[in-house]
């Protein structure tokens, strides 16, 4: 409108994007550094939330980006591990073009849903989401020759896998340099989606779909696409899932997985791209260290009511207006 | 040239519309007027998509456009703003107004922020400002790709008179300055009378009247069905 605004605004806008960029790359590699401070133990819980983080943040940026609300998530995170797990046992294919095939697999397979689904609002998309999860799950205990039932899938990874054997990353230490990786690339990426003109389009119809559909904007195939996008990252949480205990079965599949990482990204905040995986080591420290007693579902319970209740926007939330209220304080204290 | 041609619709078996014909020239501002359930709001909703008439035809410079989509309209030059006020609540206004400028190829986005006043709103949140800012962000998100034909929902409801009355008369201004046709629905018969060259009235989803201001305030019918409070004052 203004250039004097809009060049400004540009200006804001690129030093946003260098300060956070730099900070990526600082946490990025703070969190590679991880295993000379931990021990395996702890690594392996790293590893455990980094997996569920990257699936809570798939469902997290769809629910935020575009309000359609996922119940049957690990359906897509299943297809994809269990793609793994198939391709591995019956081609010679390296295994990191098996784990990009196994993405693509549950994207095209969530394409083929949101082609049905992705046109019903709010509760009807749930429950769509919710029974295509359901019916996955069901294929996956009864087409026995294929998924090996509910016995589950024992996998051998033969050959390596960027440049270490393939089998290795079954030990925390091999993996956790990938699967934080990966988790790091997911929010850099849903960052940039969600400042691209994609994304706030995105928003817009959320925030009012008619108004979008009455400004010239087709919604249908951008929701598509989001929800695409979303089950892809799920796909991938799925294959870290399988690299990293070489085992799936339809438990992996169930409501109770896509309940647990919708639960861990309300707790976390649903409306940020750090808050999913805050939510996830929270839910993976009280199974560690509390799951003997089985207190961790009662804590994990409690503290979602106390979350939705007072800070609906997550554990992030409260974080983000703690630091506000210390820079209020402090700006005022130079006052 | 826009033309309803025997326009029927009906909620279940109540009938909103029923065999309206209405035709408006290009550039004028045309007021549809009648008491409340009167099918105006429904006649909007058919003009741009938001509905499919159960018979008849809507024609646009001669083309039929009774089944084509909503956004098809828009980018073909049918542009509308809502009776409940239909905005981005979570997006900033600059931001909204900027996002359905580059949708809809609208390069002089400046002067439909001065008409309608709107530069100190620009940088909040839509939930953030007024109810009456709010409404000409409607109204502003409607005008914005210079359509040829602008359905004006109730556009002054909630406004006090004043504000009424001011946004009448930018709407004016800006509808003639961009040469656009204009169907305004309005309760208020002071903005109607003011900026409206035609006016067609409904009562019943019919059609009972149409003309110039003058004929239609005179018209027994009219003033039987609905304006006599308003002619008597």
């Amino acid at each position: 409108m203004n250039t004097k605004a809009a060049e400004k605004k540009m200006r804001s806008t690129k030093s946003t994007v260098l300060l956070v960029m730099a900070c990526w790359v600082v946490v990025l590699l703070a969190g590679i550094a991880l295993p000379q401070v931990v021990g395996t133990y702890q690594l392996q819980l790293a590893v455990q939330a980094a997996t569920l983080g990257t699936f809570a943040l798939s469902i997290a940026w769809l629910v935020n980006q575009t309000g359609m609300l996922s119940f049957g998530h690990a359906a897509y995170y299943g297809v994809a591990g269990y793609s793994v797990a198939i391709l591995t046992t019956e081609t010679d294919v390296p295994l990191i073009v098996v784990i990009a095939a196994a993405v693509l697999i549950s994207a095209v397979f969530a394409f083929v849903v949101g082609l049905v689904i992705a046109k019903s609002p709010g509760v009807a998309f749930a429950m769509l989401s919710l029974s295509i999860g359901m019916l996955v799950w069901v294929a996956t205990t009864k087409l026995d020759s294929v998924t090996h039932g509910t016995d589950g899938f024992n996998i051998v990874f033969e050959g390596s896998f960027l440049g270490k054997d393939a089998m290795s990353y079954i030990n925390p230490v091999t993996s956790w340099p990938v699967v934080w990786s990966a988790l790091m690339l997911v929010m850099a990426l849903f960052w940039f989606v969600n400042r691209s003109v994609f994304g706030r389009r995105l928003v817009a119809v959320r925030e009012n779909e008619e108004r979008m559909r009455f400004s010239g904007y087709r919604t249908y195939m951008p929701r598509v696409l989001a929800f695409v996008l979303s089950a892809a990252i799920a796909g991938l949480a799925g294959c870290m899932a399988v690299l990293t205990s070489s085992y799936i079965s339809p438990d992996n599949l169930s409501f109770h997985v896509s309940g647990l990482a919708l639960s861990v990204a309300i707790l976390g905040g649903i409306g940020s791209i750090v808050g999913p995986s805050v939510g996830a080591i929270i839910f993976v420290l009280l199974q560690a260290y509390l799951s003997g007693s089985s207190n961790y579902e009662f804590i994990l319970g409690g503290a979602l009511m106390v979350v939705i209740i007072a800070a609906p926007g997550g554990l992030a939330e409260i974080v983000k207006k703690l630091v506000s209220l210390v820079m209020r304080r402090r700006r005022a204290a130079h006052v | 040239m826009f033309e309803m041609r025997d326009v029927t619709f009906a909620y279940g078996a109540v009938k909103a519309v029923d065999g309206v014909s209405m035709t408006v020239q290009k550039g004028e501002i045309h007021g549809l007027i009648g008491p409340n359930g009167a099918g105006k709001s429904t006649v909007i909703d058919l003009i741009s998509g938001k509905r499919k008439p159960v018979s008849g035809s809507v024609h646009i410079n001669g083309e039929d456009i009774t089944r084509r989509s909503v956004t098809w309209r828009r980018r073909s030059g049918i542009a509308r703003s809502f009776q409940r006020i239909s905005v981005f609540p979570e997006i900033k206004v600059a931001e909204q107004l900027e996002m359905v400028a580059k949708l809809m190829g609208e390069r002089d986005l400046d002067t439909i922020v001065e008409a309608l006043q709107l530069e100190s709103a620009l940088d909040e949140y839509c939930r953030e400002i007024s109810y009456g800012e709010q409404r000409r962000v409607d109204v502003a998100l409607a005008l914005i790709g210079n359509p040829d034909l602008v359905l004006l929902d109730e556009p002054a409801a909630g406004l006090s008179r004043n504000e009424s009355l001011r946004l009448a008369d930018h709407l004016s201004a800006l509808a003639r300055e961009r040469e656009a046709t204009v169907i305004l629905v309005e309760h208020h018969l002071e903005v109607i009378f003011r900026v409206c060259e035609l006016l067609t009235v409904m009562a019943q989803g019919a059609v009972i009247a149409s003309g110039v201001p003058e004929e239609v305030r005179t018209d027994k019918r009219v003033i039987e069905a609905y304006l006599g409070s308003a002619s008597d004052a």
